[in-house]
């Protein structure tokens, strides 16, 4: 469904952040994505959404969403997949809403942005969705601005609003990563819940490689812009091919792991 | 443990906020806690728990509403003046983001000896043979002396933090979330480099942290806390075989592990942490307990002990001996 062949993609700097990525996506698979910080997982979610800041470009490579070259999309085939058949989470949702603006206002000018319905409808259309995101409390919310929900309340604002038009392919650039493990816990549920519901896909970014083990199908770790290993979480675990993930693996802190005192 | 080495001592430690006419914000409500000689004292709780806030009264930064801070046998509350600041070279914090906490004007090597300057402790020609030293003593090379913070990656920034904290050899270094910030193969270094400095010199840590598998990796002690309520406190060995209080069992459960059975449906408090403002009586746990009885609700349970070293605050469990 969506592919990335042999991507590369550099800054104004030259040197490529991403080299050589491919990855095919089936549709309702999840795959995490697993690295440290700087190693371009961010860069690669982004340039499959066509959103790479200052100079960023694909410089090699081809990105295929159902068999059509995105990297040659106009800006306004671009409008027409973006936000509808490509969705985004961020890891602070609170950052991407408007800090002015209730929440409902956002939310319809959203939807009304991408399909001709009245206000109405598509106010009732919100509260629907944040309702299956298991938000009590609905019409609070619509009514709140951003700053006044808790964290956990706006992520879930945030996933509500990318899944408005069940898009085919869900970015998630880690979504939990800013929230308490309690409510992480229960987020990541809810995103599991949402491809058996919409059968979306989803790429998942995390530095997590224990929940990414749990919520993906497939793994894929990154370092400096390359793909040092990948496979199911089971392979991957068990026999992880590359020295990296196995130190990788071997630095995430565990319960019965070794005490330090 | 032998009482004789509590080398600070928290009791009964209450911080409030009037944030209105009719309204307090309790962020910390009656704790108690002792930090022992060349032991960690871990804390967990989620945000707005009042971990922060419970650091912050110890080194002076805040001042509690009621309660003690007993340093070596004198209450330091109660200090001022001349004698507080002196105190403060006792106990040391590392930060959370060290890009924040490191002036970014100065170089690495004024940054390490500005406490000894600050205490007098040094002179203006030592500098640099100190700040090598210490370099040397986190890992660092010597050449990092005349660097500046941005020069820096985030692990070796909280190098420095460190570094700067172990200048004045304090008996107490607080850790607030000082590895949450760094990427896992990161954190491992610079929590075994803490270790490894804490038996070198035998000082106390308390470590605050999110993670409670971090902190029971690295913890003597743990306690865990929920709405400015210390709720449990056990040893950080076994810790996961130990925990009988909800919300601990709770914060076990929401943690991904490698290697888990994907089929298991995580089990999952619900709902989330209510407002600490004019809060409810009775448990401060009872709005997400899924057992919670009427006595939950009007009577706020004690930290009773459940076993030697292992102490609860839960009506629901079985405990005859009250402390």
């Amino acid at each position: 469904m969506f592919e990335f062949r042999n991507i590369s993609v550099s800054y104004q700097t030259g040197n490529p952040v991403i080299e050589n990525f491919s990855l095919s996506m089936k549709e309702g698979e999840i795959v995490g994505i697993v690295g440290e910080s700087g190693s371009g997982k961010t860069t690669l979610i982004h340039s499959a959404m066509g959103l790479l800041s200052c100079g960023g470009k694909v410089t090699n490579g081809k990105l295929t969403f159902f068999g059509d070259s995105i990297l040659d999309y106009s800006d306004e085939q671009w409008r027409n997949i973006r936000g509808k058949k490509i969705a985004m989470i961020y890891q602070d949702s609170g950052a991407m809403l408007n800090p002015i603006r209730k929440i409902g206002s956002q939310y319809v000018e959203f939807i009304r942005t991408h399909e001709k319905i009245s206000k109405k409808e598509a106010w009732n259309k919100s509260m629907q969705l944040l309702e299956d995101m298991m938000l009590s409390d609905v019409d609070h919310v619509m009514n709140s601005y951003p700053f006044q929900l808790s964290g956990g309340m706006r992520q879930r604002v945030g996933i509500a609003m990318a899944m408005t038009f069940s898009p085919n392919l869900l970015l998630a650039d880690e979504p939990t990563s800013a929230l308490d493990v309690t409510t992480q816990a229960q987020i990541v549920r809810q995103m599991k819940d949402l491809r058996e519901i919409y059968h979306t896909a989803i790429i998942f970014v995390t530095h997590n490689i224990g929940l990414a083990s749990y919520i993906a199908d497939r793994i894929v770790v990154m370092k400096s812009g390359k793909i040092v290993d990948t496979g199911t979480p089971e392979e991957l675990l068990n026999n992880p091919v590359s020295e990296y993930t196995r130190k990788l693996l071997d630095c995430v802190p565990t319960l019965e792991g070794k005490r330090y005192v | 443990m032998c009482e004789n080495n509590a080398i600070l001592e928290a009791q009964n430690l209450t911080k409030k906020f009037k944030i209105s006419k009719n309204s307090t914000l309790t962020a910390c409500d009656d704790i108690s806690l002792k930090f022992y000689q060349g032991k960690t004292l871990g804390i967990v709780g989620e945000s707005g728990c009042g971990k922060s806030t419970f650091i912050k009264m110890l080194s002076l930064i805040t001042k509690p509403t009621s309660g003690e801070i007993m340093f070596r046998g004198c209450d330091i509350t109660k200090l001022k003046g001349e004698e507080k600041r002196n105190n403060h070279s006792h106990i040391q914090m590392i930060f959370q983001n060290p890009l924040e906490a490191l002036p970014p004007r100065m170089k690495i090597r004024d940054i390490i000896c500005e406490p000894l300057l600050n205490f007098k402790k040094i002179k203006n020609h030592e500098k640099d043979e100190i700040a090598r030293k210490y370099l040397e003593m986190v890992e660092l090379p010597e050449e990092f002396a005349l660097r500046y913070p941005h020069h820096m990656s985030g692990g070796q920034r909280q190098r420095i933090g460190i570094a700067r904290a172990l200048v004045l050899e304090p008996e107490l270094i607080i850790c607030d979330e000082a590895t949450s910030a760094l990427d896992v193969s990161v954190q491992k270094n610079i929590i075994e480099l803490l270790i490894r400095l804490q038996k070198q010199k035998q000082i106390s840590i308390g470590f605050i942290c999110h993670d409670i598998v971090l902190v029971s990796q690295i913890s003597h002690q743990v306690a865990v806390m929920y709405l400015g309520n210390i709720v449990e406190i056990l040893p950080g060995k076994d810790l996961h075989k130990y925990a009988i209080h909800p919300y601990t069992k709770g914060l076990l459960h929401s943690v991904f592990y490698l290697g888990m059975d994907k089929s298991t449906k995580i089990d999952k408090l619900t709902g989330e942490v209510p407002s600490p403002v004019n809060l409810p009586n009775g448990c401060p746990f009872q709005s997400r307990c899924s057992d919670a009885k009427q006595l939950c609700r009007e009577i706020k349970p004690k930290l009773r002990e459940y076993q030697e070293g292992h102490m609860v605050a839960c009506h629901l469990l079985p405990i005859d001996k009250p402390v």
